[in-house]
């Protein structure tokens, strides 16, 4: 690959710098420090490649045996007070999905017996085996049994208990709080919104107000934030966004206003993604940002095909593969935030989502590829709205739109008219 | 003190943080509702530095029973995961804590002081009756935004407060200083646009009067993001 077919190659020269106009604060140091660092892995990266190819190079292996490290322990001590080990479980499932690393019929048998224990008689996965019920582990433990795809796993999920499970944790307006007795957040409409839809047991009532909710949480900024009145941030935009379009009002959202916002938050210097105005590039940012593209395509195609690309996503796609290959690689195995941070599940699973995103410009009619580096970087696709692979998402929805939606109890808030906007 | 480092290190653990250095050490949960023996810290960890807690006389929350009720912190999820549902609950039992004990509200001031004297004009107000108690809320997340100016959890607990308490006046005010110090702290623009829509709304006078806000703040530093998007909003 020629050198200069790099973006960074392009970038490395300093005009994209942070240029503090003379008044330095806290945030153009910080910012200026990250770019020192990334701009020292550039170089070592593009120097490197004077003797040796240049094409970036996604050390799969590596990875993959960090992720498989990590599961093998996941399942010993039931006894654990860890909060989030469907998290964990998902993450680490979902990042070996995107490289196509497959799991045995042993390891997936003990990673769906795992969650089984998580599940809750009266609905709903806590965060280990004897935790109370809450929604991001739920949304964690559904996902991960969706990419393992058995039929076990499909039935593992209780899903007449878990649409009463979410009947709990709904408020009148129709917004969702994390688990009983918290506080409304927009992720918890976004992993309610999403495990009612692949599971199929949405019901009318469920999600009423739910639409409008999400839209107080569009922020002057275009993004969406946490909570009505917070600043717009690349997670709950996501979560804002992808429930909006499952609950299939997204007529309501400001498309342009989200567009704008959205496009900003790529980093000229670095290449990846920061979650908010004047914050850092974080590698985990590049699904929870990169992910809101292939969304809003489709939004904007339904308005105005005309003017959109047929080949790539309006944010650049070769700068994200760069940062991610050029900086967030660890070498023990595991992606990361940034150079110098650490490895974990959490950024290894968003930075991969986020990678595979950009190489894969997907629509009803058109695939088209951009994989930067070598050919074997190629991930597998993964669907926007759930951050699960294209093909589990397909399988799942096949199983649970065979089956019927759960009635709603007798005595439950659908039944007696509750829940209405 | 205690007390401090700990509100701040939970806040630190539990915030979008940018520079993870500064927390080496790690914040270990309270029991949970049902008894279980503590697992072995997990594999992930941000850098391998694994401080334990020192050893104090002062007896630390999650030893407590009166916190047992306070779900635990979990270790190793990604930034504002499940973690966040746990801060109102703590920043109150925090506060609870404080009023319980008069002088320890001195000593906690004091420190304060100590700690932070540059943001100390004026001495500290008396931290007595329910006035009081409703300025700590706000006092609180100001000293975690002290060390870290764009804590999103700080920021909502100050939105709830404000909006719980109707504490508005003075607001303006704080999110100048805060702006002066940093004008690219968009968590403060945000602000700034929530106080006026929840207070006074956006008036023809009041839109007069932030433009021309907005534009002395683009004429300090012209490629900064923040006043931009103010002004289109």
């Amino acid at each position: 690959m020629a050198d200069d077919a790099l973006w960074c190659s392009h970038v490395h020269s300093g005009e994209e710098r942070v240029n503090d106009g003379g008044v330095a604060t806290v945030s153009s140091a910080e910012q200026a420090k990250v770019e020192k660092n990334v701009g020292a892995m550039l170089s070592c990266f593009l120097n490197i490649g004077e003797h040796d190819s240049k094409e970036p190079l996604l050390e799969r292996e590596r990875h993959i045996a960090y992720l498989r490290r990590g599961l093998k322990h996941l399942p010993e001590g039931f006894v654990s007070l860890d909060a989030s080990r469907p998290w964990l479980v998902y993450w680490a499932v979902h990042a070996l999905e995107v490289l196509e690393a497959r799991l045995t019929e042993a390891e997936a048998s003990a990673i769906v017996d795992f969650l089984k224990h998580c599940q809750n008689p009266k609905g709903g996965f806590g965060g280990g085996p004897g935790q109370y019920s809450h929604l991001a582990p739920t949304y964690a433990a559904v996902n991960a049994l969706v990419i393992i795809g058995t039929k076990e796993a499909y039935d593992a999920i209780n899903r007449e208990t878990l649409q009463d499970y979410l009947w709990t944790v709904r408020t009148e307006e129709g917004s969702f709080v994390m688990h009983e007795g918290g506080e409304v957040d927009i992720r918890g409409v976004y992993c309610a919104v999403s495990v009612a839809r692949l599971t199929n047991i949405s019901t009318q009532g469920l999600f009423a107000g739910t639409p409008h909710w999400i839209m107080r949480c569009q922020s002057y900024e275009g993004g969406f934030s946490g909570a009505p009145g917070m600043e717009a941030h690349g997670g709950y935009t996501f979560c804002g966004l992808a429930a909006l379009t499952l609950l299939h009002a997204h007529h309501l959202c400001d498309t342009p206003a989200l567009l704008r916002w959205a496009v900003n938050r790529q980093m000229r210097f670095e290449g990846g993604f920061q979650g908010r105005t004047n914050k850092l590039v974080d590698g985990c940012y590049s699904f929870w940002q990169g992910g809101l593209f292939p969304i809003m395509h489709t939004l904007l195609a339904q308005e105005d095909a005309q003017n959109l690309s047929g080949e790539h996503w309006m944010f650049n796609q070769e700068a994200l593969q760069e940062y991610l290959l050029v900086c967030c690689q660890h070498s023990r195995g595991g992606l990361i935030d940034k150079p110098g941070k650490g490895p974990d599940f959490y950024h290894t699973c968003y930075t991969l989502s986020g990678m595979s995103v950009a190489q894969h410009f997907i629509t009803t009619a058109i695939h088209k590829k951009c994989i930067v580096g070598h050919a074997s970087n190629e991930l597998i696709p993964v669907h926007a709205l759930y951050n699960v692979g294209v093909e589990a998402a397909v399988m799942a929805s096949q199983y649970f739109n065979n089956l019927p939606v759960p009635p709603s109890r007798p005595g439950s808030c659908e039944e007696e008219g509750k829940g209405q906007s | 003190m205690g007390l401090i480092s700990e509100a701040l290190e939970l806040v630190y653990r539990l915030g979008d943080i940018t520079d993870h250095s500064r927390h080496r050490r790690r914040w270990a949960p309270p029991p949970r509702p049902r008894d279980t023996p503590r697992q072995a810290p997990a594999e992930d960890q941000d850098d391998g530095q694994d401080g334990s807690s020192d050893g104090e006389a002062w007896v630390l929350y999650r030893d407590r029973k009166e916190w047992a009720d306070v779900p635990p912190v979990p270790q190793d999820d990604g930034p504002n995961a499940v973690v966040k549902d746990c801060l109102h609950g703590w920043l109150r039992k925090i506060l609870k804590n404080l009023a319980s004990n008069l002088e320890q509200e001195l000593n906690f001031c004091r420190e304060m002081i100590e700690m932070n004297p540059k943001n100390y004009q004026a001495p500290p107000p008396c931290y007595s009756g329910v006035a009081g108690r409703r300025h700590k809320e706000l006092r609180l997340t100001e000293i975690i935004f002290s060390q870290d100016a764009k804590n999103y959890h700080a920021w909502e607990h100050r939105q709830w407060a404000l909006r719980t308490f109707k504490l508005f006046e003075g607001e303006l005010d704080y999110v100048d200083r805060l702006l002066e110090e940093d004008v690219r702290n968009n968590s403060a623009w945000n602000q700034r646009h929530f106080a006026i829509t929840q207070t006074t709304g956006f008036t023809a006078e009041v839109i007069q009067r932030e433009v021309g806000y907005t534009k002395a703040a683009i004429a300090k530093v012209a490629d900064n993001e923040s006043p931009w998007s103010y002004l289109r909003g």
